[in-house]
C-alpha cells in the first residue's frame, strides 16, 4: 500500500484565503451545477494552498446557524473539518490590523474582517514554502464575494482581492494549453 | 459515482477490523477480511481524467492540462489517456462527501451578505457590551 500523500506535500504556486462570503455560498450551492464559490473550495489543497483560521470558520458557523439559513450545526462542523484538512490553519488572534494600511483599500471596519487578520497571520506564519512559491508563481489571493468591502484587483501587502469566479478562472488558465 | 472510491483511510479501517478479529480469536473471519483487503490494495490508485474532472468540477481538458503541466499528480498512458492519483484528489473527495445539495437560487447573494453583516453587527454589540461592563 502506498503511504497517504498529504495535500501539503508540494507547494501549489498559488495561495488563497476564502472569505466567509465565499464559504457560505459554497455551502448553499447546488451539487450538480456548483457555483464559483463551491468550485473554488473544491480545489483547496489541490490546485492552491488554502489558508484559513478559527475566526473565519467560527463566523461561517454562526452565519449558517441563523434561522434564515438553518443549517444543521453538526453537518456544518463535518464540512468545516474536511475544509480544514484541505487547508493550512493559522491563528490570527495576536496580529493587529491597525497601522497595516488595510484601511486605505478596504471600506468599512477593517478590525471586523476575519480575512484580513488571517492574511496577516498567514504572511507572518510558519508556511514560507507555500508563500514563496506563490510569490514567484501564481500569486496570493483573498477570495471574497463581498464587493461592498473589497474591490477586486486591489492589493493589501501582496494579497490581491478577487471574486470566486475570477479566482477559478485564474486556476483554470494554469498549465500548458 | 467517482467519490465512492476506496481510499487509504478505508483500507486502514479494514486492516484495523482484521486485527480486531484476530485479537478476538476469529481467524477465519479475519482471513476473509484480509483477502478483501489484498484485492483492494492491488486495485489502481488512480482515476481517469473524466472522473477527476467530475470530482473537481472542471472539464476533462483542464485536468489534462494540469497533469501535463505538473500541477496535478497523474500520468498519461501509452494510448494517450490521462489518469490522476486518487491521493491527490482526497481533499475534494472528502469535501464532496459532506457538502449538501441545495436548490439553486433559494437564497440570493444579497440575503447571504445581509446575514453575514448581521452576525458582525451582533459581534460588535457583544464586544461593546463586554467592554462597557468590564
Amino acid at each position: 500500500m502506498t503511504a497517504p500523500t498529504s495535500s501539503f506535500s508540494r507547494p501549489k504556486g498559488v495561495v488563497a484565503i476564502l472569505e466567509t462570503s465565499v464559504l457560505v455560498r459554497a455551502w448553499l450551492s447546488p451539487a450538480a451545477v456548483p457555483n464559483p464559490s463551491r468550485r473554488a473550495m473544491l480545489l483547496a489543497g489541490i490546485e492552491y494552498d488554502s489558508f484559513t483560521s478559527p475566526p473565519i470558520l467560527e463566523e461561517v458557523e454562526e452565519v449558517l446557524a441563523r434561522p434564515r439559513l438553518g443549517a444543521d450545526p453538526a453537518h456544518v462542523q463535518r464540512w468545516l473539518d474536511a475544509f480544514v484538512r484541505a487547508s493550512r490553519q493559522v491563528f490570527p488572534d495576536f496580529i493587529p490590523i491597525a497601522g497595516t494600511g488595510a484601511a486605505r483599500v478596504v471600506r468599512g471596519d477593517t478590525e471586523d474582517l476575519p480575512i484580513l487578520h488571517t492574511a496577516y497571520a498567514a504572511a507572518a506564519g510558519e508556511y514560507p514554502d507555500a508563500l514563496e512559491a506563490a510569490r514567484s508563481g501564481g500569486g496570493w489571493f483573498l477570495v471574497s464575494e463581498n464587493t461592498r468591502h473589497f474591490t477586486p484587483g486591489w492589493n493589501v501587502h501582496g494579497w490581491q482581492f478577487i471574486t470566486a469566479h475570477a479566482f477559478v478562472q485564474q486556476l483554470l488558465r494554469r498549465g500548458p494549453h | 459515482m467517482a467519490i465512492g472510491l476506496v481510499r487509504d483511510e478505508h483500507i486502514a479501517a479494514l486492516a484495523d477490523v482484521a486485527a480486531r478479529l484476530d485479537a478476538k480469536g476469529l481467524p477465519d473471519e479475519s482471513r476473509r477480511v484480509r483477502a478483501v483487503l489484498a484485492q483492494l490494495e492491488l486495485a489502481p490508485r488512480e482515476v481517469p481524467a473524466s472522473a477527476a474532472a467530475e470530482i473537481l468540477a472542471v472539464t476533462p481538458q483542464t485536468v489534462r492540462n494540469w497533469v501535463r503541466g505538473g500541477l496535478l499528480p497523474g500520468r498519461r498512458d501509452r494510448t494517450g489517456h490521462f489518469y490522476v492519483s486518487v491521493d491527490a484528489l482526497e481533499p475534494a473527495i472528502r469535501l464532496r462527501e459532506v457538502l449538501p445539495d441545495q436548490p439553486a437560487g433559494a437564497i440570493t447573494g444579497e440575503e447571504i451578505d445581509a446575514e453575514i453583516e448581521a452576525v458582525r453587527r451582533e459581534r460588535r454589540d457583544r464586544q461593546a457590551r463586554a467592554a462597557g461592563g468590564g
